[in-house]
């Protein structure tokens, strides 16, 4: 009998203190979310995204000089044998009207260029890797083939483009394989990395010349070149 | 003749110039894609089909374009592995067309034949973005690449040599059972019944 009353005095002991304890915390919590608020936080991220943005989206070519006699070049006209026109200039009023902007973390900017194709879709001119020495670029396109035309200019239905800009001495040949844009980056050597500072844009303005044939075969007096830029990562 | 291409280049070219015909002087075009290289979560077996994550392009430019994804290594190189052939890649919703920065998740699919050569795969998903109707003699495109990545390793060769494993145990197990009914002298008498007449 005793040790019964000895349990029932230890129970109501233990729930004693078990709600006391309780309506303290209740207590204590009601005291906490009384004024409640909220705090939003903003932050910003690193780009997950690479990307190229080219400007304008089409041009055309003008101040067209070179050729001979009869068919020399003429305003936006290209003569032959391998006259030249090109999309801004260098010299004294230098301009570069295609403004390529790189967009992301870290990477590298290619460029490609594409076969001439006449408006009739006949013999298409293919693009030709000029003679350093006498053309000025800077390196050679692997990709490809050496131009056949004397002195290393494009042989019939060859041409060649080359990309420059401002601050890169030397102008790039362009190729149909994508490859570094070695006027991107603007250090006197140039480069075709992409570096820009975290959440900004690294750009770029460029020019292009083109060199025409010796001579063509098609008729067509209507001509159309593609050129792509194309943003990658670092390690390609 | 060739006078008569000069001067009609030079009204080709030069007359809508000329007339301020030009192109628009600003409009732009722009591709974006995810920089974090597309891998498969696992190994890939010959013979198989996996579903690769999505593509995520996005058009960066100020008017619409049409976006196409294509398989290409880059000839500057994406790393150490094999090649991937174009084949080998299902890729859905080519063409896509895309308004100003609107994005779009583009399905991809691996598809690798029996003959598969074991190891690491990688290659560049370039997404190139175009616009119909250009009116300029220059038709400049921007595109975005990110890396393919995958290994294939002979999974299917190995389902095989399991399979033979499996058969081999099952013939010694039935080999101890006919020498333990042998040695115990057990006799298992198989008998048919058949309706008589």
């Amino acid at each position: 009998m005793r040790n019964a009353v000895i349990v029932v005095a230890a129970l109501l002991v233990v729930f004693f203190l078990f709600t006391r304890h309780s309506s303290t915390a209740t207590t204590g919590q009601a005291q906490v979310t009384g004024g409640s608020g909220t705090t939003t936080g903003h932050f910003n991220v690193v780009p997950t995204i690479r990307s190229v943005t080219v400007s304008p989206g089409t041009v055309t070519f003008g101040d067209c000089n070179g050729g001979d006699g009869d068919t020399n070049s003429i305003g936006s006209a290209l003569g032959y044998p391998n006259g030249s026109c090109s999309v801004g200039s260098v010299g004294v009023n230098e301009t570069f009207p295609i403004t390529v902007t790189y967009t992301g973390i870290p990477g590298k900017v290619l460029v490609t260029g594409s076969n001439a194709v006449p408006a009739d879709n006949g013999t298409q001119w293919s693009l030709c890797n000029p003679d350093i020495s006498t053309a000025g670029t800077s390196s050679s396109s692997a990709a490809a083939p050496d131009c056949s035309g004397g002195n290393g200019l494009p042989g019939v239905n060859q041409y060649t483009v080359t990309n420059f800009a401002s601050g890169v001495a030397y102008a790039n040949p362009l190729s149909t394989s994508a490859s570094c844009d070695q006027e991107f980056d603007a250090v006197p050597t140039g480069g075709c990395t992409a570096a820009p500072p975290e959440l900004q844009s690294q750009v770029q303005h460029e020019g292009l010349v083109l060199t025409g044939p010796e001579t063509w075969d098609d008729h067509s007096t209507s001509w159309t070149v593609a050129v792509t830029w194309t943003a990658v990562g670092p390690s390609s | 003749m060739h006078t008569l291409i000069r001067t009609g280049l030079a009204l080709t070219v030069g007359l809508p110039a000329a007339l301020g015909l030009a192109v628009p002087a600003y409009a732009s075009i722009g591709v974006g894609i995810q920089s974090n290289p597309v891998r498969l979560g696992g190994v890939a077996h010959p013979g198989s089909t996996y579903a690769l994550p999505s593509l995520y392009v996005i058009n960066t430019g100020t008017q619409a374009e049409s976006v196409s994804v294509r398989v290409e290594r880059l000839s500057t190189g994406s790393g150490p592995g094999l090649s991937v052939p174009g084949s080998w890649i299902q890729i859905s919703g080519q063409g896509t067309q895309l308004a100003p920065d609107q994005s779009a998740l583009i399905s991809l699919e691996l598809h690798t034949p029996g003959n598969a050569q074991p190891g690491s795969y990688a290659t560049d998903l370039v997404a190139t973005g175009s616009i119909a109707g250009t009116s300029g003699d220059v038709n400049f495109g921007a595109a975005a690449a990110t890396g393919l990545e995958f290994s294939v390793t002979p999974g299917p060769g190995s389902a095989v040599a399991a399979w033979r494993w499996w058969l081999f145990v099952a013939l010694i197990v039935l080999a101890a059972i006919v020498v333990i009914v042998r040695r115990t002298g057990l006799r298992i008498h198989f008998e048919l019944r058949g309706t008589h007449a």
